[in-house]
């Protein structure tokens, strides 16, 4: 393994992210700026092989180094034109209650590293589609490799996102030979993120506890080390709408809209069908923008920046890249449900998804008990207390949006099966139950009383 | 004793009671700390080729084997024809899976095409069960071809 090699990377993610931030005047804690800036990194940089193939220069470690760095370069022009004293914040360490939990999380995460660079790539999906245009990509300096002149009739994989295949590229020959390590950054510092979130809005020993439940969902765990484009999709969903909630409670600035948008963008690039769920997310914004009293041209600005930055993402991964990079016809057409006035799929697949996915021994066996805890919860929540605060309605609005979306998508596309495709889009969901476990009225109530007693 | 440290052992026992699941006592004793292969031979094993023998399994390992043919006897651009998934199974090669063309190129960087491929009439080698093991063997003539097609065409998994 080549640790220069991923030294360079981590800063180049870091610089990278942390240059994006600064161009939207985004901030946040430290700790939060940290995390977010890998997050952000590590999706940008996958555009580096890309734009190296574009300009017909062949796909080599020289090529990529340069590549990334000047890319690097050009996204960090906005914190070297606003460059600050650096202020020294007092570092906060997490309470000694915090350990056992924090300590359990290090393990499994330890090992998720472990086996994000030790196995190689696996799933099926990967070795007929990105993985293998990157292992081609690497050995033949192009992106347009020998693969296109196999026989490709049995997958369509080589149509998805070129995020995978860009980010195979780069770390393959920058750091291991099953690349992948990407992976590792983007869940570490998703967790870490999560979990100062968490332990930001409820008390320290409750969200070690929901942490805990959150991790260990063994199927959502297994993709922090398998690539695919899920996990990746989840979190930049998620930042989507940690940054609308942030947009209308907290700062009320277009500028955390837009980057709000721009996440749910590249989110797009990475799943193009998340361009439905972003469109979902219409009614909420109109919700807010008309309690904001917001001008009607102005309501349109805000519509449109949402709806095309997404659409934007969408063209430059169908258009520009499938379009330069795939020699082959990509027809949307033929992928798309024939028999469209029959809506009973749809019903089909909402019924499915409660009834196969989760409250079954399979979805025990995939998501454990942190579904049915959610549930308990939100019942509770609606008998008990009945209060719901800003954080809570918009994470039930984003699981209620990926249920009925998934169901949407599975109608429209019938590619999008259950057992794969929708189940792991579902992961969509997961940390928006966390987000409002952590908002739950009962919750709130007990960690008020945990707080007051230590304070006592 | 501080509030502090109630709350530590609160920690904990929350931590030692979540674990007394069974479900998620067997993922993190069984799942995470004692994988199929050990971690004591993973460190053992740090070799690309191994790692991937590891985990593509016993298949991978004979479609090596196979294709070492084309090297040893210097064959360029052979076009292997692959049996139909379950095929091997049914013939009595019970560890070998039939993968896909574009899979199969991953693993070997050999060019095959299955039965209902377009473009399958190319094909110059075919994968044949022998014995307990796969073998490749050359397609001598149309004919030749013709036959192993309508064998795959008429196959019906057990």
């Amino acid at each position: 393994m080549n640790f220069l090699g991923l030294i360079y990377l981590l800063m180049a993610h870091y610089v990278s992210g942390r240059g994006v931030l600064r161009l939207f005047r985004i901030s946040l804690q430290p700790l939060t700026t940290v995390c977010l800036s890998f997050i952000i990194g590590v999706a940008l940089l996958s555009f580096v092989p890309c734009f190296v193939q574009l300009l017909h220069i062949p796909i080599t470690f020289v090529s990529i180094v340069i590549g990334v760095g000047l890319f690097t370069f050009a996204l960090s022009i906005p914190s070297l034109i606003t460059v600050k004293q650096p202020v020294f914040k007092k570092i906060t360490f997490p309470a000694g209650y915090e350990w056992p939990f924090i300590a359990v999380i290090s393990l499994v995460m330890a090992v998720s590293v472990w086996r994000c660079f030790y196995n190689p790539p696996l799933a099926r999906d990967m070795l007929t589609g990105p993985e293998l245009l990157a292992e081609y990509a690497v050995r033949e300096h192009t992106m347009l490799s020998s693969v296109f002149s196999i026989d490709l009739s049995t997958s369509n994989n080589y149509f998805k996102s070129p995020y995978i295949t860009g980010l195979q590229i780069i770390y393959k020959l920058l750091v291991c030979p099953f690349g992948q390590l990407w992976l590792s950054v983007l869940s570490l510092s998703f967790i870490i993120w999560m979990y100062s979130l968490v332990r930001s809005l409820i008390h320290p020993l409750i969200a070690g506890f929901l942490m805990l439940f959150f991790m260990v969902q063994p199927d959502f765990y297994a993709y922090t080390y398998l690539i695919l484009y899920d996990y990746s999709n989840t979190v930049f969903f998620f930042c989507g709408f940690y940054f609308l909630h942030r947009w209308y409670v907290e700062e009320r600035q277009l500028r955390d809209f837009a980057f709000a948008a721009f996440l749910f963008g590249i989110a797009t690039y990475i799943r193009t069908e998340t361009l439905v769920l972003v469109a979902m997310t219409a009614p909420l914004v109109l919700f807010f923008l008309y309690r904001m009293h917001i001008p009607f041209k102005k309501m349109v600005l805000y519509k449109s920046i949402l709806i095309l930055t997404s659409a934007f993402f969408y063209l430059l991964c169908i258009d520009v890249f499938v379009h330069n990079f795939i020699p082959i016809p990509f027809d949307l057409h033929s992928q798309l449900n024939p028999h469209l006035l029959d809506i009973s799929p749809f019903f089909r697949r909402l019924r499915d998804i409660i009834t196969v996915l989760i409250f079954s021994k399979q979805g025990m066996k995939e998501y454990g008990y942190f579904i049915f805890f959610f549930c308990g919860l939100l019942l509770a929540d609606t008998i008990c207390t009945r209060r719901f605060n800003s954080w809570a309605k918009i994470a039930l609005y984003g699981i209620l949006t990926v249920y009925i979306g998934l169901a949407f998508l599975g109608y429209l596309l019938p590619l999008v099966d259950l057992p794969n495709t929708t189940k792991r889009g579902f992961f969509k969901a997961l940390p928006l139950m966390l987000l409002y476990m952590a908002n739950s009225g009962l919750l709130q109530r007990l960690s008020g009383k945990i707080r007051k007693w230590e304070a006592g | 004793m501080s509030k502090k440290n109630y709350l530590f052992i609160a920690a904990v026992l929350i931590v030692a009671l979540f674990f007394a699941i069974p479900m998620y006592n067997a993922w993190l004793f069984g799942f995470i700390m004692q994988p199929s292969v050990r971690y004591a031979d993973q460190f053992r094993y740090l070799d690309p080729n191994d790692r991937k023998m590891m985990k593509y399994g016993s298949s991978y390992g004979m479609y090596l084997q196979s294709v070492s043919v084309f090297q040893r006897s210097n064959i360029q651009d052979p076009l292997i024809l692959l049996p139909p998934v379950g095929y091997l199974k049914d013939m009595g090669c019970v560890n070998i899976e039939v993968c896909e063309p574009a899979e199969f190129y991953y693993y070997t960087g050999y060019k095959a095409v299955l039965f209902t491929s377009p473009g399958v009439e190319q094909a110059t080698w075919a994968m044949v069960p022998y014995k307990k093991d796969v073998m490749l063997r050359k397609i001598h003539s149309k004919e030749d071809l013709d036959n192993l097609l309508n064998t795959y065409k008429n196959y019906k998994p057990k």
